[in-house]
């Protein structure tokens, strides 16, 4: 009897340690099967962006193509009367002169104008109009841009880190959550120097106006380039009618104020709830172009 | 024939440590693979990032030949489709500081 108890005591012990092992071998093959299921969404979204990248190619040597005829053809058709454009009356400032193509409005009231500044990570026509861009201009500023956003973009896949669903969240299942740090420094300086950039594209004057468009964008769409650090959730939630649908939710760690919604709908393409799915490999309804 | 205390212990010991060792091991390997994995994530999401880029660019590139094309069929011996020429002079008024309202100046 007096041998039995430490050979209890060790088999007890190793049953425990064993028992640990095996539930954290449990959690472990559970996340990998979570990463291997991420990684398979982002190859299948690798190859559709090879796929676009191959017809954009294809599109891009047809239009050289028209380009070239339409050329071609025009050096020697004659050229067609076009109607004289005239130009506005600076005494009617901010008029509706009547048969006229185009009226003043002071450069002061640009703030008040209501226009959708960028989609899909370009300028609109109506900013470019708006604000006189040629269309090398335009393409500098959209460069740019394109620039700022790869850039903050790779510094959050350089950052972020896998970590349990925030307790804020107490619906849902366990689901998928990464925590990307405050990037506060490096959001000033890619601002700084996208500012920059405009500056040189567009001169003194205009960048003001844009910038100002572009702080409400950032903050919407880019959540103030990353001022903050954030947790951002993608979690099944069982519906009453026992469909399962997924909430997207983004906690700001600073504030600790958060938002969640359950996606009932296809998301936009350049929303940042679809970014999010893509990047961390979720399976979510994405609007087609 | 009886064992001692210490001899109980180390049979005890040596069949408990087998399933431990094993279970150990597997542990190691499921944590290797998933740091694998992790590791092919960031790659592959940055290789995502890259080739977004790639896109917007050739995107970006086709929507402006397709407007120049458009403007070239539209009004053939104009080459700048943005501005009017008519309105340069404006432009060129719009890329300074804004002055002071004196009534309407010319630019």
């Amino acid at each position: 009897m007096s041998n039995l108890t430490p050979l209890l005591a060790v088999l007890v012990t190793a049953s425990m340690i064993f028992l640990n092992q095996n539930a954290r071998l449990a959690k472990v093959r559970s996340a990998t099967a979570q990463l291997a299921s991420q990684a398979g969404i982002l190859r299948a979204r690798a190859g559709e962006l090879e796929q676009r990248q191959a017809d954009l190619r294809r599109q891009l040597a047809e239009s050289e193509d028209r380009l070239r005829l339409l050329q071609q053809g025009q050096a020697t058709a004659p050229s067609p009367n076009t109607e004289p454009i005239v130009p506005p009356d600076p005494t009617r400032q901010g008029g509706w002169p009547a048969n006229a193509q185009y009226f003043y409005l002071p450069k002061k009231d640009l703030g008040s104008v209501g226009y959708r500044l960028l989609e899909a990570n370009r300028l609109t026509d109506d900013a470019t109009m708006l604000l006189g861009m040629t269309a090398a201009e335009r393409e500098a500023v959209d460069e740019a841009y394109d620039q700022m956003w790869r850039k903050f973009r790779e510094l959050e896949i350089q950052r972020m880190e896998p970590v349990e669903k925030p307790k804020k969240w107490t619906y849902g299942e366990k689901g998928i959550s990464y925590h990307i740090p405050s990037l506060e420094n490096e959001g000033r300086a890619l601002r700084t120097s996208f500012q920059s950039s405009l500056q040189q594209t567009l001169g003194i004057t205009r960048p003001q106006y844009l910038e100002e468009a572009v702080g409400e964008y950032f903050s919407r769409k880019l959540d103030d380039l990353g001022q903050d650090s954030r947790i951002i959730s993608f979690c099944p939630v069982r519906q009453p009618n026992g469909n399962t649908q997924m909430m997207y939710a983004i906690l700001n760690e600073t504030t600790g104020s958060g938002d969640a919604r359950v996606i009932q709908e296809p998301l936009e393409q350049d929303s940042p709830a679809a970014y999010y799915a893509r990047l961390f490999g979720v399976d979510v309804p994405i609007k087609n172009k | 024939m009886s064992l001692t205390k210490t001899q109980v212990v180390t049979v005890g010991l040596l069949a408990a440590a087998a399933p431990v060792a094993f279970q150990w091991h597997t542990l190691a390997n499921a944590k290797s693979v998933q740091q694998r994995l992790n590791a092919e994530l960031t790659q592959l999401r940055q290789g995502v990032n890259s080739q977004e880029h790639t896109l917007n660019a050739l995107e970006r590139r086709l929507r402006y030949r397709e407007r120049f094309i458009a403007g070239l069929q539209t009004a053939p011996d104009r080459t700048d489709f943005s501005v009017p020429e008519a309105l340069k002079p404006y432009l060129e008024a719009w890329k300074k500081p804004a002055a002071p309202q004196t009534g309407g100046s010319q630019p």
